[in-house]
This record gives structure tokens, sequence and C-alpha cells, in this order.
């Protein structure tokens, strides 16, 4: 197990530092010369070009360096929380990620609390029932909650709360400590939206995992031993079909980072995703570089951690 | 001449022989898949609208601020928006950017991503390695996240999306593709090849490629809905195509949202059209799933 845990650690370092030079190499040396986006603050129509406060820029960005000084002090800023500021309005970038980091992290909470809640049932349902109406009208609705983009179901809630109760989304954030129901209120769509997308992926891998499972020997012969369903269900058959549950709420995390990109800019919550979105969009690129690494590492620690609770309990696993 | 008819012949026989047994095959697949075969008609119809589009539909910009924001009436079927615009018309049209971001990426994403995964597999060893670890930190990065990256690097465009949504594929199909190919790689028939002489292009061409060609095709297909849903998510960002083309992402974004309390429509067509394209597709990647890997049937 020790080497197992060593060997995946150094896997996860090593992705995490060739993730850094992928961001690096698309967003630092593909997109041109930022310090004239910075001089020319978006604006194209600018004629004459002062070379020399060019220049400044340059140096006062860190531009000026070789590029792989630029890349290991970059890494290094990253490491020690000094992530830098703002290249348009001069805020400290770590001080507004602090500001957004717990609204995200409670949407993707609540999310995989109600697609967890949700999917796990539902799909085993859809096994036990499998090919009969209940499977098929579940499957429907599941294959919808993937088709149906998670921007449009949720521009869907927005029209119609506006248009029937004249409910639209608060626009400051309330923090759950001081008024906890206006919080939950606040939260609850955004959840449902992205509940409702993650939870159909989930549903759809727990059916097929089920159904896996309940073509095993030992079922058969569980039921041959004449053991009610309802035990060969919950004793044998849910035991070894839960264990791709560690990797589906592993899957939400990478799903919930996405999702909250899109999620959070429509139902205005200030987390990172809404965050990232607009740094993309004024082209602020130390914001980009450290939301997108953030996001990333987020997505290799849970990969590790579910890499991990497999090894603990699937014993099969460590010897790969 | 009489060779040239006897030919000819031939041909004709070859075909009646064939057309029955298309038909039967589909009507094979309508009975035994009828989720797929609605998928099937849903991705014909969108389609036959896109390819139509300048014959049923006007021109999709054409600006009418007289008529801004009418409901959907006889003179346009799904209304018009706040600059006059025929929803309709952009609805069709949108349909053709749907489709080409959706094929021209799998083509690009799935393509490489499946012949880097042949090469992984069929050399095996420190290449392996190398493209392994390399699909591991694409897979890191959260895949709209990875896109949306490489769309504020490139810039906003048509292309642009294609080239960002196609990389983003690279790794499913390049997985896919390398555990089938390391399975046929040590079957009899490619070590009889390489004892005859073929060369590693030729073994992996003819005699790997075509057993790894059912699991790629699942994940391509996959992969259609997918990406059309990437493109309409990118464009809805701001980050995808750009307006004033009728992207349907686009379509849901910018000003057009502050008249939805007063032209519903607005909100209604470009996300019924973008649900019926992904479901369509996702219903026919799930039944030719089922088709082409038994193992996977019914699940």
């Amino acid at each position: 197990m020790q080497a197992y845990i060593l060997r995946r650690l150094l896997l996860a370092v090593l992705t995490v530092v060739m993730v850094s030079l992928l961001i690096f190499i698309i967003l630092r040396v593909a997109p041109g010369d930022v310090a004239m986006m910075v001089y020319t603050q978006g604006d194209d129509d600018i004629v004459a070009i002062d070379e020399e406060a060019l220049q400044r820029i340059r140096e006062n960005l860190g531009l000026a360096d070789p590029l792989h000084l630029q890349y290991l002090k970059w890494v290094g800023n990253m490491l020690t929380l000094d992530w830098g500021t703002s290249y348009f309005h001069g805020g400290s970038v770590w001080e507004d990620f602090k500001e957004k980091l717990p609204v995200t992290l409670q949407l993707a909470i609540m999310t995989i609390t109600i697609s967890v809640i949700v999917a796990i049932p539902i799909g085993i349902m859809m096994a036990l029932k499998q090919d009969t109406w209940i499977d098929y009208v579940l499957r429907i609705i599941s294959l919808g909650g993937i088709s149906v983009p998670s921007f449009w179901f949720a521009t869907l809630i927005l029209v119609a709360g506006l248009y029937w109760f004249s409910w639209s989304p608060r626009l400051e954030y309330i923090p759950p400590w001081e008024a906890p129901w206006d919080n939950i209120r606040m939260f609850v769509w955004p959840a449902i939206t992205l509940g409702w997308v993650t939870s159909a992926t989930k549903a759809r891998m727990m059916r097929s995992s089920m159904l896996e499972v309940l073509r095993q020997d030992y079922i058969r012969t569980a039921h041959a031993k004449g053991l009610r369903n309802f035990v060969v269900v919950y004793r044998h058959a849910m035991k070894n079909a839960m264990l791709p549950v560690v990797t589906i709420i592993g899957i939400s995390f990478a799903l919930i980072a996405g999702g909250s990109v899109i999620i959070e800019s429509i139902f205005s919550l200030p987390g990172l995703g809404r965050f990232l979105v607009e740094a993309m969009n004024s082209r602020d690129y130390n914001i980009v570089q450290a939301l997108v690494a953030f996001f990333s590492v987020w997505i290799i620690i849970a990969n590790l951690l579910v890499d991990l609770t497999y090894g603990f309990l699937d014993p099969r696993v460590r010897y790969d | 001449m009489a060779a040239q008819q006897e030919a000819e012949q031939a041909v004709v026989y070859r075909q009646s022989a064939l057309m029955p047994r298309m038909l039967k095959g589909t009507r094979n697949f309508v009975v035994r898949k009828p989720l797929g075969a609605v998928g099937a008609a849903i991705i014909i119809l969108m389609t036959a609208l896109a390819v139509l589009a300048p014959v049923i539909a006007g021109d999709p910009l054409k600006l009418n601020i007289i008529d801004a924001l009418e409901s959907p009436s006889g003179k346009y079927l799904l209304g018009t928006d706040d600059l006059g615009r025929d929803l309709w018309s952009r609805i069709v049209n949108g349909a053709q950017i749907s489709l080409i971001v959706g094929f021209a990426a799998v083509a690009i994403g799935s393509g490489s991503g499946g012949v880097l995964g042949l090469i992984s597999a069929f050399y095996g060893g420190k290449v392996d390695i190398i493209v392994q670890r390399a699909m591991d930190t694409l897979m890191s990065i959260p895949t709209l996240i990875l896109a949306l990256a490489i769309m504020a690097s490139l810039g906003t465009g048509l292309m642009n999306v294609v080239l960002a949504i196609g990389i983003v594929q690279i790794p499913r199909a390049n997985r896919i593709v390398r555990s089938q190919a390391f399975a046929v790689k040590q079957s009899e028939f490619a070590l009889a090849a390489r004892s005859i002489g073929a060369s590693d292009a030729r073994i992996m061409a003819l005699h790997i490629f075509p057993q790894c060609i059912a699991p790629w095709l699942i994940i391509a297909t996959a992969g259609l809905g997918t990406a059309i849903i990437s493109e309409a998510s990118l464009s809805f960002l701001g980050l995808g195509v750009p307006p004033p083309e009728p992207s349907w992402g686009g379509m849901l974004s910018g000003r057009a949202r502050e008249f939805y309390a007063v032209a519903p429509w607005l909100a209604i067509w470009p996300g019924v059209a973008i649900s019926m394209a992904v479901y369509g597709f996702n219903l026919f990647g799930d039944a030719v799933r089922d088709v082409l890997d038994p193992r996977l049937r019914g699940t």
C-alpha cells in the first residue's frame, strides 16, 4: 500500500508540473504581446505607440525576461501565494481569490450532495428494472440531463422566475453565518441546475456498474440458495456496485469546476467560475493563469484521492 | 462491346443486391434500436435544414428594425430578435455552424487521438510513457476551462473553436484506441505480418487499425454531442463564434437576454435547437455503442 501511495503521489506531482507548463504555453507564449494589450487597454484605434512606455510595461509585468525564467518565476510565485495583480484594475489576485473561493466551494458541496442523493437510487432503479418502462423513462430523462445545456436550463429557470414570481437572483453574496436562510435560497437554484446535469452522468454510470455486478456468478448463487431479492440487492450487489461511486464523486469535481463557470455567470454568484470568465473576456492573463492552475490542481487532487480510496477499498488495484 | 455490357450488367446486379441489403439493415436498426432511429432521424433532419438553409430561409444577418421583437407568426415562423432578424433563418443557419464544429472537432480530436493511441500502443516503452503523460496533462484541466483558455489565447472565431474543442477531445479517443491496440498487437496475425517483413506503418494501418475501428467509432459518435454542446457553451460565454454569426449558444447571450420578459421566444428556440441536436446525437451514439460493442449491450 505504501509503495502504491508513493507511486501515485509522484505521478500527481509530475502531472502538476506538466499542467503548469501547458498553461504557461497556452496563456503566456501563444497569445501574443500582452504588454501591447495592457498599453492599448483594449482600444484598437491607438496609432502612435510610445516604445519606451511599452518597454516599461514589459519590465513591470516581467515579460522582458527569457521564457524559462518567466516560467520559473511564475511557478515560484504561485507556490508562495504571491499571485500578482490584475493587469487592468491592479487588485491582488490572491485576495480576490480568497474572497471568491468559499462561494464556489459551497456550490460544489451542495451540488455533489444533491446529485449523489438523486443519482444513486435512480441508477440502481434503472438497473433493477432493466428494459421495463421505468428504465426507459428514466433513461430518456437522464439522457436529457446530458443533452440540455446547463446554461439554457438555468436561463429557463431565470425567465420562469421573473415571469411568474417576479423573482431574480440577488446580486450581493450573503455568507452562511450571517443569514443562513438567505444564503441557502441564493444557492438552491444554481445547485439544482448543476446537480441535474451531474446526476444524469452519475445515474448512467451507476446503472451500468450495477448491471455488471448483477450478472456476476455470486449474485446467481445468492439467488439460487434462496435469499430474498431485497437481501441479494442490498447485501450482495450494492457493496460491489458502490465502488464506482467513488469514481463518480471524483468525476463530479471535474464537472462542477467546468459547470461553475457557466452557472455562476448566469446566477450572478461571485465565485471563481465567474471571476475566470470575466478575466478571460478582458484578457487578464495573470488571473486566468492562476485560476486555470487552481482548477487543474483541484482535479488532480480529486483524482489522487479517488485512486487512493480505490487502492484502500480494492486491494487488486495496488498491483497494476 | 459485349464485355462492356457485361460489366455494366454486373454493376446493376451488384447494386440490386446491395439495395435490399441496406434497406433490410436500416429496418433491422429501426426495429431493434427505436431510440437510436429517433436520434438518426433528428440528425438527418438537422443536416437537411443546414444544407437547404439558403432555400428555405432568408438572410440570417439581415436587420429589420421595424419588425423587431415580432412574435412568431406566418411571416416570421419563430419570431424576430431585438434587431428584427428572422429567428427561423438564424436557427437554420446556426445548424450549419453546429454541424461544422461537431464533425470537424471530432475529426481533428478523435482522429489525432486515435492515431496517437495506435502509435503509443504499438511502440510501447518510452513512446507510450510520453504520450500517456501528455494525455494525463490534458485530462487534468477541466474540459470547458481548457477550451476557454485556448480560446482566450487564440481569439474568437469558428476555426479556433474547432481547434479548441478538438484538442479537448484527444485523450478519450487516445485511451480507448490504445487499450484495444495493445491487445491486437500481441495477436498471431500481427506477428505473422511482422515475420513476413511488413513495415511498422503497414502493420499498424492494415492489421491493427481495422480492429480498433469499433471502439473508436463509439467514442467519436459520443464526441459529436459533446462538441456541439461545447461550442454552444463557448459562444454563450462570449469566447466562441463571435456575433453576428448565428451560433445557437451566442443567440442565448448578450443583449438578447434583456428582452426575455417581452419576447420569451428568444430564450426558447435556440435552446430547443441545441437540446434537440445534442439529444439526437446522444441517442444515436448510445445505439451505435450497443451495436458495435456486444459486451456493453443493454448497459
